[in-house]
């Protein structure tokens, strides 16, 4: 193969199979959390107590998770942003640059899941949590719940392979010799990444907001 | 051989170490998940995965192993791999047949003979779960592994580690499921429905783990697979030049990765119902069992087309060979398998038309399951119009290509008795249903599996088997296989229940004549082993290409 003609191709057409073994395997992510908030969309139809529209949290009398959840989309978000700069970087050759962005998305990453694990401990705290004293005098919120802690906490065990993931790629770049297939490394890492951070924008309105 | 060994000591000591130190502090269903999930990865570590993912850091090249002992350890050359999973599939299939044995013995006379009620269900479950990890790996990842990228023209698959990791999962998910039998068992069959796996023994928990485990493995096969089939094909080689077996592993790939992840969110639904305690599956607390069903059939009904897709390749590209001349509508034999994934995913509440599910939806499901029997119906005519004035040469593997078509043409047919509603509702859950899809399986991905073994043995071992042991074992199981269910048909329309231990006693002289033909089937595969082992040992050598195929893995 010849790298020197691999300029302004077509991105589907790059030969690049790391990337379209990354585009395959998010795509059965993206089935996997299918099933589960479409089960959750269809179950909470059906559910008189917890249906769409009649709103589970702040009926039952405590709504710290909004504003917590709101905090932690501001920091995935960012460090989305974050992620972008390390591969730009990473493509001019910038180590610093890219060791920074990088350093800092594994951090907000760490921040995310400390935020969730606080919210975690406050849910708990309240209740809110299946087969609780409290959800058993309230049994339909026992399905939200259940998705609730089922959908947030796979999605915080994928923020956590992102940042082990991202974790190993920063060791590696410490070497300071960021090669072409590095940086294709450092691109399948980003695009996991913002799958993670897409799979949290549905989340945040499905168990948040409605 | 060491690498092996140290593999499965490690995941023995390390899983149970982890579980029963846990178990001082946790639950114990959360203590042995955690106990299996660390002796997965001290099996991977154990087998040589360790160095693989320190490479797959470092850009590092792979170092090749050679002589036989790389066939026990973690390597990443696709036709070792090809060999380990063919292996592999046939050890479970041993298994699994010996469990099918045992349900035999119970079932020659009516009342029970040995087994409880629940240990039947156990055995049966077994039989059943071992048997679909067969027909979903025998052939993509043995064959499939092995041709491909010989095939298409590349070196070796596009995610060559990946590949290693998807094969090393496998022995400790069929080890976990054996030991199911010592810890209670599973009473669910292969399906897992819930009420029913939520509650009770550890053994109920092994078939879960052991369940997403080879999702996990199927799912990074099948990605392995587009990616290899899109990406590396040898210049020249458009879409439509790929040999018909290439384009048929690509179909089921496509179909594994977008559907095995849904029946592993059913399954994890129940790991942490069993686990976290929360109540997906627990109707009083706003759950809904039926949700279960819809998922599992999502991915379950398009895995018999992950199993027998590529069968249809195997003949179809068998039967051009030994009929010596070209496939007959190739191009449109290609169409319908794309046709066959779009519709296997419209299909799936044909298995709930007597659980409750909303009636409205049983109509629509019955017409797109019986829509599928027209792309169906297109490779079955590109197999007749291929054999058309061929000059037939009834070789071992035409002979089970032959015996694929007439074994799925029973099954195919009978399945329409189930897709039709109205005698769905009483053949539901009884014999019938047993009896079609043994048909579809067994008479075809298990036929076509074997047609397959034959045509690639050369090729594979550069020996050639004994022709002669080959026929026997052809008549031996197409006779024996009809005999054993073809009276299933019948005792399913008297209504013979599945995972029942016990009949009435009218229906006894059917079920004694089912054990005893039974064994004829038992013969067929000892006949085949010993001639795998023997022609494998000391065969003649075989030339390069015997059966004078076109396909590029024959050229020397």
């Amino acid at each position: 193969m010849n790298g020197a003609v691999s300029v302004e191709k077509n991105p589907w057409d790059t030969r690049d199979t790391g990337k379209l073994g990354i585009w395959l395997f998010l795509l059965s992510e993206a089935m996997l959390f299918g099933g589960f908030l479409s089960s959750y969309v269809m179950l909470r139809l059906g559910s008189s107590v917890c249906a769409l529209g009649a709103p589970a949290w702040p009926q039952a009398g405590y709504t710290g998770g909004l504003l917590l959840a709101t905090l932690n989309t501001l920091v995935i978000i960012t460090s989305s942003f974050t992620m972008v700069n390390a591969l730009t970087s990473a493509k001019q050759s910038n180590v610093r640059g890219f060791s920074l962005n990088l350093l800092a998305t594994i951090l907000l990453g760490c921040l995310f899941l400390g935020i969730k694990a606080f919210e975690y401990t406050a849910k708990v705290q309240h209740g809110y949590f299946p087969r609780s004293a409290f959800i058993a005098a309230n049994p339909g919120l026992g399905i939200f719940v259940s998705f609730y802690f089922g959908l947030t906490g796979l999605h915080a065990l994928h923020v956590l392979a992102g940042i082990l993931w991202n974790g190993f790629l920063y060791q590696t770049g410490q070497a300071g010799d960021l090669t072409d297939a590095f940086v294709r490394k450092v691109e399948n890492a980003g695009l996991y990444w913002h799958f993670v951070d897409i799979v949290w924008v549905f989340l945040f309105p499905l168990f948040y907001l409605v | 051989m060491t690498n092996l060994i140290r593999g499965l000591v490690s995941f023995g000591v390390a899983s149970l170490a982890v579980a029963f130190l846990l178990a001082r502090a946790l639950p114990r269903e959360a203590a042995a998940s955690l106990g299996y999930l660390v002796g997965l990865f001290a099996f991977l570590i154990g087998v040589g995965g360790l160095a693989a993912f320190q490479h797959w850091l470092k850009d590092k090249e792979e170092e090749q192993v050679h002589g036989w002992q790389r066939y026990f350890r973690f390597t990443t050359d696709h036709k070792v791999i090809g060999v380990q999973y063919l292996v592999t599939s046939l050890v479970v299939f041993v298994l699994a047949g010996v469990m099918a044995l045992v349900i035999r013995v119970e079932l020659a006379k009516p009342g029970l003979q040995f087994l409880s009620y629940d240990t039947y269900n156990t055995v049966m479950g077994i039989h059943g779960i071992g048997m679909i990890v067969v027909a979903l790996i025998a052939i993509i990842g043995g064959l499939g592994n092995f041709s491909v990228p010989l095939m298409i023209g590349t070196k070796d698959m596009a995610f060559p580690r990946l590949n290693a990791l998807s094969f090393w999962i496998l022995p400790p998910a069929v080890l976990l499921l054996l030991s199911s039998l010592v810890t209670g068992g599973f009473d669910f069959g292969w399906t897992a429905y819930p009420p029913l796996s939520v509650r009770g023994p550890l053994g109920k928990l092994f078939f879960v783990l052991a369940f997403i485990s080879v999702g996990f493995s199927s799912i990074f096969g099948g990605v392995n697979f587009v990616a290899t089939i899109s990406q590396l094909r040898a210049k020249g080689m458009s879409l439509f030049k790929m040999p018909i077996f290439v384009w048929s592993i690509l179909a089921a790939g496509i179909i594994i990765v977008l559907a095995t992840s849904v029946v592993a969110s059913a399954l994890l639904m129940i790991l942490f119902d069993r686990v976290l305690g929360t109540t997906f599956f627990d109707p009083s607390q706003g759950g809904n069992v039926l949700l279960y069903q819809h998922l599992f059939w999502f991915y379950s009904h398009p895995a018999v087309y992950i199993m027998i897709l590529p069968a249809f390749g195997v003949i179809l590209e068998l039967l051009p060979v030994y009929a010596r001349k070209p496939l007959f509508a190739y191009r449109l034999a290609a169409l319908s398998f794309v046709a066959i994934v779009v519709l296997s995913f419209v299909v799936w509440a044909h298995h709930l038309f007597t659980s409750g599910m909303w009636d409205a939806l049983s109509i629509p499901f019955m017409v797109t399951t019986e829509l599928i029997s027209v792309p169906t119906g297109v490779v079955f005519l590109s197999a007749l119009g291929t054999l058309w004035l061929g000059k037939l040469q009834l070789k071992t593997p035409m002979l089970f290509a032959l015996g694929f078509l007439v074994n799925f043409l029973i099954g195919g047919l009978t399945g329409i008795f189930n897709a039709d509603v109205p005698t769905d509702l009483h053949l539901q859950d009884t014999w019938f249903v047993v009896a079609h899809f043994h048909f579809t399986i067994m008479g075809g991905a298990i036929f076509a599996w074997f047609a397959g073994i034959y045509h690639w043995f050369p090729k594979i071992t550069g020996k050639m088997y004994n022709e002669t042991l080959g026929k026997i074992h052809f008549w031996l199981l197409l006779i024996g296989f009809n005999a054993t269910f073809i009276p299933m048909f019948w005792l399913g329309t008297r209504g013979m229940r599945r995972r029942v231990a016990d009949f009435p006693p009218d229906l006894a002289s059917v079920q004694l004549w089912i054990s005893l033909v039974g064994l004829m089937v038992v013969l067929a595969v000892a006949v085949f082993l010993f001639n795998m082992i023997r022609s494998w040992v000391k065969g003649e050598s075989a030339p390069s290409n015997p059966w004078e195929a076109r396909t590029l893995e024959w050229n020397p």
